[in-house]
């Protein structure tokens, strides 16, 4: 157990892959220089093939840098073994796992392998470190079962258990909420914030989930267009533009104040009013957004009405002119509304 | 603040993954099954001795009739003692294969290991010319020698061939076919020169070729024992490697394995283990492959230092019961060895891919 954490940091890192040995390598990222936090979640988002999975794999020396170095306090890891490396970093892959028969303690006791003697006999000590790494994760209910017959979830769990028993500073999970259902993917994402906080360990992860990153991320590494590298806290790059510039695309737009990706902005073609309660008009708002109208608070020629009672019975005047209607359901709103809209145009 | 582990007596750990009862038991269990099976062996044959004159002459004592004691000492002892080793050689090389090349099918005749070892005795064989004969029964210690050290390179360059595919070829079964056809290849090149060599020459190369228990004395036994043991010995201690590779390169890589390095040491292992079996029993198929499956479903382990021994256990008895069935109690006739074996082992492995449903997909 090392008392003083060695922080990871790049220098002037190239990152790219050898296709073939007579073809020039292909760069994909270059001139990073990046330090990953103590006790800090960091989250690595790019759209699909803006090369996270390369960074990832050169920054646990699984394969070479194209030029720079990536340094481990002041060693720089391309000059270790991978027995050195194995104990100041952990990965968790997204390669699946096949060997039957293993079960999750099995599983995290291999995290060990770094630490053990020649036949992999656990000391005291490993075993220690194993409790530790079960209970920390969560992971303890499923240490006596089968890896095969874990749930994508469970699996990522006890594959973050490994990680942890192998006592290193620095955690890398590559695409840890791929596969994962909503609720699991808020519980990783939870379990990885709360583990950078307990055990001040640098954690990296690259996601594809926004959203979560947003929310949950102390410090971001976003890939950008033409392979921009943007650092920061989520709210400052989602202040300073990086965000909408990494993620726009025709048709949808990240709106800076919720963070969210809107849907159809660019078509929104009509507007009508709407009051009611803050919730029933979010709700209201995004669908008929889906159908390209937008809610303003203008007064206008139509107007929506959202009333609900205390049980949840959601209602919608439409006001025009004289005329006035109640729904009981946003479908029969809509249809309405695009009745009054095919008129008016 | 860090939180750490903090050491603690009180706490209940529940079993750790190292020797569990469970398999202590099975440990035991298996034991007493092949000192069994291997007395059965010894007892049986075309000619009936009787149980008391066996026990007496096992454990050292003078037979009345001398015939007995020539025929359990020279004849029975030497091939049980070489199904057992063949059993455990081959089943270990099984076991370490599947693991490497993380593919249930893999094992030594399937992948065409057997077969290079096959090419490597050729060369000894029928590339003898007019020097000598050398029909592998009537080999002195140099010539053991050779023959295992030729056999066991044929098995380690068509591994080093697979290794090289199965780098390339993500499916198993596809895996499985190309190992089958360098089998082929492998073994036309054998017949091309069986086609040139002379009849003394191939008749004993043909003979090697149906596999047999019988045959290994004296020195040979002695030269095979412990190149197996060697073997062996190896293989578990690579158990640590083979156990982090369990869960593929990459991660084996950043748990600190020198991936290259381990691959090169457990290729030795298996090339020797299959190549000395081979070399002096002929190509025997199928106990590489259901051995680990059968292990692995009756201990329900996959730690290697538990899967090694065990798979050991489990093949020599199950050796000796090829072997018994070979002899065909009550019969003269001696059926192959390859025989009985396949015809045990072929429907583990139908079994085996009936289980794993989703065989195709490498993980």
């Amino acid at each position: 157990m090392t008392s003083t954490a060695e922080t990871l940091r790049t220098k002037n890192l190239a990152v790219g892959y050898q296709q073939g040995k007579a073809k020039a390598p292909t760069l994909i990222l270059e001139g990073l220089s990046l330090e990953l936090p103590p006790g800090r979640l960091t989250c690595l988002l790019g759209p699909n093939g803006a090369g996270k999975s390369t960074l990832m794999r050169t920054l646990a020396g699984l394969q070479a840098p194209l030029s720079g170095s990536v340094m481990l306090g002041d060693t720089n890891i391309l000059h270790e073994e991978p027995a050195y490396i194995a104990r100041k970093m952990s990965m968790v892959l997204t390669d699946r796992i096949e060997a039957s028969n293993m079960t999750g303690m099995e599983l995290v006791a291999l995290g060990r392998t770094p630490y053990t003697n020649w036949l992999g006999i656990l000391t005291p000590t490993d075993k220690e470190m194993i409790d530790w790494a079960l209970d920390v994760s969560g992971a303890r209910p499923l240490a006596q079962r089968r890896i095969h017959q874990l749930s994508d979830g469970e699996r990522q769990k006890i594959l973050i258990a490994r990680a942890l028993a192998q006592d290193t500073d620095v955690i890398i999970l590559d695409e840890p909420t791929a596969h994962l259902d909503l609720p699991n993917r808020l519980e990783m994402m939870q379990l990885l914030h709360e583990l950078a906080r307990k055990t001040q360990k640098a954690i990296l992860i690259s996601t594809h989930e926004l959203d979560l990153a947003l929310r949950m991320a102390d410090n971001l590494w976003l890939i950008g267009p033409q392979n921009h590298f943007h650092v920061g806290l989520p709210e400052e790059l989602v202040l300073n533009g990086a965000f909408e510039a990494a993620f726009s695309r025709s048709g949808l737009c990240f709106d800076n104040q919720t963070g969210n990706f809107l849907i159809g902005t660019s078509s929104l073609t009509h507007r009508v009013t709407a009051s009611g309660t803050l919730l029933g008009l979010a709700w209201t708002e995004r669908a008929l957004r889906k159908q390209g109208i937008e809610l303003s608070t203008v007064p206008a020629n139509g107007q929506i009405t959202i009333l609900a009672d205390d049980q949840n019975n959601w209602r919608w005047r439409w006001q025009e002119a004289e005329d006035s209607t109640v729904f009981h359901s946003l479908g029969a709103l809509i249809d309405r509304l695009k009745i009054y809209l095919a008129r008016q145009d | 603040m860090k939180e750490r582990p903090i050491r603690s007596a009180t706490r209940m750990s529940p079993p750790t993954p190292q020797s569990s009862p469970k398999h202590r038991l099975w440990f035991i269990a298996l034991s007493i099954l092949l000192v069994l099976c291997f007395i059965l062996d010894i007892m049986l044959g075309s000619i009936h001795i009787p149980f008391q004159e066996i026990i007496k002459i096992i454990f050292g004592g003078a037979s009345s009739v001398q015939a007995w004691q020539l025929i359990v000492e020279k004849i029975r002892i030497p091939k049980a003692i070489t199904a057992i080793l063949a059993g455990s050689a081959l089943s270990v090389s099984g076991l370490q294969m599947q693991t490497l090349f993380r593919n249930p099918l893999a094992g030594p005749s399937e992948l065409g290991i057997t077969a290079g070892a096959g090419l490597g005795v050729a060369v000894v064989m029928l590339g003898g010319g007019s020097s000598g004969v050398y029909a592998i029964r009537e080999l002195g210690l140099s010539g053991s020698w050779l023959v295992i050290g030729m056999a066991s390179a044929g098995s380690a360059l068509v591994m080093l061939l697979i290794l090289a595919i199965a780098g390339r070829i993500r499916d198993h079964v596809v895996l499985l076919i190309v190992g089958l056809m360098i089998g082929a290849i492998t073994l036309s090149v054998v017949s091309i020169w069986q086609y040139y060599s002379n009849p003394e020459q191939l008749q004993s190369y043909i003979l090697w070729t149906f596999g047999s228990l019988g045959g290994v004395y004296g020195s040979q036994l002695y030269v095979l024992s412990s190149i197996v043991v060697c073997g062996l010995l190896l293989a578990y201690s690579s158990s640590k490697a083979l156990n982090v590779l369990l869960l593929g390169n990459n991660y084996a890589r950043t748990m600190g394995l020198t991936v290259g390095r381990s691959r090169l040491i457990i290729l030795s292992g298996t090339s020797i283990l299959t190549g000395s079996i081979t070399a002096f029993c002929g190509p025997i198929g199928f106990i590489g492959i259901a051995v680990p499956h059968l292990t692995r479903a009756l201990l329900g382990s996959s730690d290697h230092r538990v899967l090694i021994p065990a798979s050991c256990l489990v093949a020599s008895i199950l050796m000796l019961v090829c072997d018994i069935l070979s002899q065909l109690p009550g019969n003269a006739t001696v059926l192959p060895i390859n025989i009985v074996t396949s015809l045990l082992g072929a429907p583990v492995v139908i079994w085996v891919i009936i289980r794993h449903q989703k065989i195709r997909t490498t993980p």
